[in-house]
């Protein structure tokens, strides 16, 4: 089970392989909308996140993340 | 609202003869069903009767087609099957032009919106083949109003039947979001400059769009049918490619062979399947 900071990394790891930016601070209240991807870098970087964590998310869970601590709540729900 | 005529024109008036070209003889411009065949023409064919048992058709029944494209359905019911009292619409002045030219005995045909759609009398079953992909814009489904458009489309077909009515449905479905940049860059091209106006629905909101008019009796999907049709398409529309080229226009091929690898792509990596349904009425 991976940490909410594991998942984070995770998370900025997969900013910097789509985007090639390194990302400044971030936290659980960090608001998705405000990192500067636009819709199609975002659904690839939840596709890299799919590969480093070997899950799949349901698109209709997706559609509910607003801030990074839903993708981590997300993530730990799925691992249960 | 979904798509308008100008942008089914977009869709399906590039040019008879352009279609005629890479669609099966009867111009079936929906998924067909490989059950035993890998022939194209017979997949069509299989597909007409899985909707024809659908709707529980026979002889003397009353049936519309909504959405009738360029009559292979309605033609089917007229001709393979004796239904004597066949009717279609079609917002496509093209398609409406090809079931003129075909003038097929037994069977009328309005252009027009099928939300406008006034019948002298009402029907005993109804077939529609994939025209539930123009009843809701992705702006609407995006806005939340899907279930809600889709539903008043299950309502008009309700108004229009009598009592004991079936409806043999077919619709392509939305399924998973793509993950890569080229793929969800190619179906958003798909959908808005091959399909505008248009979007496939997802299957749960068209179980709970068909409540309280219809209810389900049977579904089947058949994503890696449509991925086998589609690549059928695609490979005659490669074959007559210097042909389309020189009556069409380069951009005119280029745009139909990216449309169709994605659509391949698409129904082999889950982003749509396709699902055939038979609906009976509730009186």
């Amino acid at each position: 089970m991976h940490t909410d900071d594991q998942i984070i990394e995770l998370f900025r790891a997969a900013v910097k392989e789509v985007d090639g930016k390194d990302l400044g601070a971030i936290t659980r209240e960090t608001e998705i909308s405000d990192l500067g991807l636009d819709s199609v870098m975002t659904m690839e970087v939840i596709g890299v996140l799919e590969e480093k964590l070997d899950m799949r998310f349901p698109d209709e869970d997706l559609a509910t993340l607003k801030r990074i601590g839903d993708l981590t709540t997300l993530v730990r729900k799925m691992a249960a | 609202m979904g798509s308008t005529q100008k942008d089914v024109q977009v869709s399906y008036d590039v040019s008879n003869d352009f279609f005629r070209l890479w669609l099966d003889e009867r111009m079936n411009y929906t998924c067909g069903v490989f059950e035993g065949t890998d022939n194209l023409e017979e997949a069509q064919v299989k597909k007409l009767n899985i909707i024809h048992d659908f709707a529980h058709l026979s002889p003397d029944k009353r049936v519309l087609d909504i959405g009738c494209g360029w009559g292979a359905n309605i033609e089917f019911m007229a001709l393979d099957k004796g239904v004597k009292d066949v009717h279609g619409v079609t917002l496509s002045p093209a398609q409406f032009e090809e079931i003129k030219r075909r003038n097929i005995p037994g069977v009328t045909a309005h252009c027009g919106n099928f939300f406008d759609y006034e019948p002298a009398e009402k029907f005993d079953a109804l077939t529609s083949i994939c025209m539930i992909e123009h009843v809701c814009s992705p702006e609407e489904a995006r806005n939340g109003k899907a279930v809600e458009l889709y539903r008043n489309y299950f309502k008009r077909a309700h108004a229009i039947t009598k009592k004991g009515a079936w409806f043999g449905l077919q619709s392509i479905l939305r399924n998973f979001v793509p993950r890569s940049q080229k793929d969800i860059r190619d179906i958003g091209w798909v959908t808005y400059a091959i399909f505008p106006g248009g979007i496939t629905p997802r299957m749960e909101e068209i179980v709970q769009a068909v409540n309280p008019y219809w209810e389900i009796m049977e579904v089947k999907t058949r994503r890696e049918d449509y991925g086998k049709t589609c690549w059928h398409w695609r490979d005659r529309l490669r074959k007559n490619e210097a042909l389309i080229k020189d009556k069409w226009g380069t951009q005119v091929f280029d745009d139909y062979d990216r449309y169709l690898s994605a659509c391949v792509t698409g129904f082999e990596k889950h982003y749509q399947s396709l699902a055939q349904w038979s609906l009976r009425r509730i009186d």
